[in-house]
């Protein structure tokens, strides 16, 4: 049978065991957390990126160059913390 | 195709420069990620400012932990101006913690337009890490330096601070203040160099596959971190050594 065993621990536990849920539970937290960090990354770096392309198009296009730009890159960011915001209350419900 | 590993920032289009009473203003890739992070780190705090309770909610608490992070640098080393400096040292640390890790974040740095130099296309980022432009870097060591000083003129006056950094050795006191101008190249060059090299090391390694170039970003998180750290804690032992001396006079 698979059986779990943590550094330090004499004895090893099967899955049966209700500690096998415990330590699950205590790596999920952490994992959860470095999942969150890595998606804030993603989220914000995309969504800013975008913002700088879109704006450069549209400069671009009209010969506004740096100012729609610049509003590009601040639209990206508020909306990378507003998606941000959304996703840290879907996850704590 | 390569990314552009230039030393200064480069403008983030052909006619974004203007004429200005002080000279001449260039919008570069460097500023844009610096009016970036400051808003990121202006706005929220404003926002939790707003709504700040003895039960944190989640903000609140990254916020609190954050500045006692720093308060535990700082701790007793600056004394009865401790909590005056405080405010200015938390700044210095958060605001180069995050303009380091900004530059982390995917695609900075990598998109942006093509320019011919010296026969080869090249990319010149729309957005470049703020840290790794030396005018940043300098512009925070000359902040620390005024600190610095600043501190030791109100701790034991203009006199008395002259001749703690002369060692009350009026001979000696231009190798001195050499030593001391010195703070400001030692400050801005050591986070400067680390932030480049960083950026270098990370275009390059991700031209070897995505395994080498993770590899590189966490150890870069890490840098970005302990640079940070390095910075604000020179800052804090400079600036104790400059109140600290007050005692011999």
């Amino acid at each position: 049978m698979l059986t779990f065993c943590r550094y330090g621990d004499v004895k090893c536990f099967t899955f049966h065991d209700p500690r096998v849920w415990t330590l699950v539970r205590e790596l999920v937290g952490p994992l959860r957390a470095a999942a969150l960090a890595l998606e804030f990354g993603f989220v914000v770096g995309s969504f800013i990126t975008t913002g700088v392309l879109l704006g450069r198009y549209l400069d671009d296009q009209w010969g506004t160059m740096p100012w729609l730009f610049m509003v590009g890159v601040l639209l990206g960011l508020g909306l990378s913390f507003y998606v941000m915001v959304l996703i840290f209350r879907w996850q704590r419900e | 195709m390569l990314p552009d590993f230039s030393i200064k920032a480069e403008p983030i289009c052909h006619g974004c420069e203007w004429e200005t009473p002080l000279g001449l203003f260039r919008l570069t890739n460097s500023m844009v990620i610096m009016f970036v992070v400051m808003i990121a780190l202006i706005v929220p705090a404003l926002l939790v400012r707003r709504n700040v309770g003895m039960v944190p909610g989640a903000a609140q608490n990254l916020m609190e932990f954050l500045l006692e992070a720093v308060e535990g640098l700082v701790g007793s080393a600056l004394g009865r101006f401790s909590q005056q400096l405080y405010p200015l040292i938390a700044s210095f640390f958060i605001l180069i913690l995050f303009s380091n890790w900004f530059s982390l974040l995917p695609l900075v740095g990598m998109v942006g337009y093509v320019e011919v130099h010296d026969g080869h296309e090249v990319v010149i980022p729309y957005l470049r890490p703020a840290t790794a432009d030396i005018n940043l870097t300098l512009a925070l060591a000359i902040g620390a330096f005024l600190v610095i000083h600043s501190t030791g003129i109100r701790s034991h006056g203009l006199i008395g601070h002259i001749k703690s950094v002369a060692q009350n050795s009026p001979l000696l006191f231009p190798i001195f203040l050499v030593i001391e101008l010195f703070v400001i190249v030692s400050l801005s060059f050591r986070l400067f160099g680390n932030l480049f090299a960083g950026e270098v090391l990370l275009g390059l390694a991700n031209w070897q596959g995505w395994i080498v170039g993770a590899i590189f970003l966490v150890l870069e998180l890490l840098f970005g971190l302990i640079q940070a750290i390095v910075f604000t804690m020179l800052t804090v032992s400079f600036t104790s050594v400059s109140i600290g001396s007050e005692e011999h006079h």
